[in-house]
């Protein structure tokens, strides 16, 4: 991994991509969990890895490339932030699927879906849940990240979870 | 269903591992960099100061060429999509006697605005065709298979779906490839998806779903004032119809709503690599040109539109 930055910084865009391959699903996930819609999540990404490649010479920590990239995202996505996202889920009654010999759709089954989760959870919750599951930072770290009393951080996770056991109780039993 | 904090770590963990990224987002981002190119919003400006510079020329253009007179009249009716009423386009400059085809123009129309397109939320479906859209799944389908201008994106509505919505609007019969000659140049179409208000979409949809809908909203935080907020409903690899752009286009007529539907959603809609007509439409000579070419939608690649024909329908209808 230093070998692919120090070329990186020398000029070398494949390296630069090599080093952004194993972001990729955490980078995405975090930019959806804060923007409205696919085109505004790709101008974010975009955004980010260009800008990440023009401005790696001044990565001083080459050991904190992967918070130094997420937070540039980050960064980005809140330029395109709007308060009223939400990711509509919608949801198929059988009766509306076509009857009679020639039925022209099947229902996709879906699981429990990640983005839905989020969507119970208020603003710090959704901020402490992203870095816990997705960036798997301790609860030490997200406490120095977010400068919030370990013991908050406890609750909040804890609420999160109750909040996700009332949805799944509610309206997951076929999902889950 | 009771879980414990364990179970629940471990579905979040689940649903994590679920997630699929798609692969253009940042395919695109690594060729934009390989490239050189700075994001989107520099291409947004250049490319909206381009067309504005192009539509203004265009208007310019058209309005020094001759327009056709019908009746004695100083005018040949032409379709507006906006409220369904005639509109006339004036011309006082070409002779009665050689009225042509070629000189019918048709005011192009979209209601989709550049707000309502960014501000509108991505729907995700939840029921799919069953049968994947072939070529010749397609042809068996069909009642026409032309190259088409789209000339008016008029609405959505859930009256002709309510799964999906449909987008409707007017359309331009360039070529006929598959069926038989129709009398009209103008036909009225729909397709599947679109965008729609939220508020008109849930008129529709079970309680069921509104209700967790309102559930998820009421947990987030967040107001929604329905009759603002749009949502962009999808299916598959459909693309999106832009008003003055030339596709090939699967057409099956729909005697219940007197209307022909688009079908086989990115398959069967493939845009052609002609000039996009801005302000007005007009019929083209472009049929037996060979260097026309369609785009695939999944590769985003352009092929060549006499192979496509060749290996898809001729050889199919043998």
């Amino acid at each position: 991994m230093n070998n692919l930055i120090k070329r990186a910084i020398k000029g070398d865009k494949n390296a630069f991509i090599e080093i952004i391959k194993p972001l990729e699903k955490k980078m995405y996930v975090i930019a959806k969990s804060r923007l409205k819609n696919e085109e505004d999540i790709k101008d974010a990404i975009q955004e980010t890895i260009y800008l990440g490649y023009k401005s790696i010479k001044q990565l001083r920590d080459e050991s904190k490339f992967e918070s130094w990239i997420i937070s540039i995202l980050i960064n980005n996505c809140n330029k395109f932030y709007k308060n009223n996202y939400n990711n509509y889920h919608i949801s198929l009654d059988d009766s509306q699927l076509n009857k009679g010999d020639d039925n022209q759709y099947i229902k996709i089954e879906y699981k429990i879906d990640f983005f839905m989760l989020l969507e119970l959870l208020d603003n710090i919750e959704k901020e402490i849940f992203t870095l816990f599951y997705v960036e798997e930072f301790t609860i030490n770290k997200i406490s120095d990240i977010l400068n919030i009393n370990e013991n908050t951080i406890k609750t909040k996770l804890r609420r999160s979870r109750q909040k996700i056991q009332s949805y799944v109780e509610r309206w997951g039993e076929d999902e889950a | 269903m009771k879980l414990n904090d364990k179970e629940i770590d471990e579905l979040i963990k689940k649903s994590y591992e679920d997630i699929k990224v798609p692969d253009e987002i940042f395919n695109e981002a690594y060729k934009n960099l390989k490239n050189d190119v700075n994001k989107t919003n520099v291409l947004k400006y250049i490319c909206g100061v381009a067309a504005i510079i192009t539509a203004i020329l265009i208007m310019v253009i058209t309005s020094i060429i001759p327009r056709v007179k019908q009746n004695n009249t100083s005018s040949i009716p032409v379709i507006d999509g906006k409220n369904g009423e005639i509109d006339v386009l004036e011309n006082s400059n070409i002779d009665e006697n050689n009225i042509s085809e070629e000189h019918t123009e048709y005011k192009t129309y979209s209601y989709i605005t550049d707000e309502m397109r960014l501000s509108s939320h991505d729907s995700k479906p939840v029921a799919m065709f069953r049968h994947e859209y072939t070529p010749e799944y397609m042809l068996e389908l069909s009642d026409l298979v032309a190259l088409v201008t789209i000339v008016t994106i008029d609405g959505a509505s859930t009256e002709y779906n309510s799964m999906f919505g449909m987008t409707y609007g007017s359309l331009l019969i360039e070529d006929i490839i598959v069926g038989d000659n129709i009398e009209k140049d103008i036909i009225r179409y729909i397709k599947p998806g679109g965008i729609l208000t939220m508020s008109n979409w849930e008129k529709t949809q079970p309680q069921t779903a509104n209700d967790k809908r309102n559930y998820l909203s009421e947990k987030s935080e967040t107001e929604t004032n329905k009759d603002d907020t749009y949502i962009n409903i999808k299916l598959g690899n459909d693309i999106e119809l832009e008003a003055g752009k030339t596709y090939l286009a699967y057409l099956n007529y729909n005697e219940k709503f007197d209307k022909y539907e688009i079908i086989g959603l990115g398959n069967g809609l493939r845009e052609v690599n002609v000039e996009q007509q801005i302000n007005s439409v007009k019929k083209r000579k472009i049929k037996n040109n060979k260097d026309l070419k369609i785009k695939n939608n999944t590769t985003g690649q352009w092929e060549s539109l006499d192979t496509y024909i060749v290996e898809n329908i001729n050889n199919i209808k043998e």
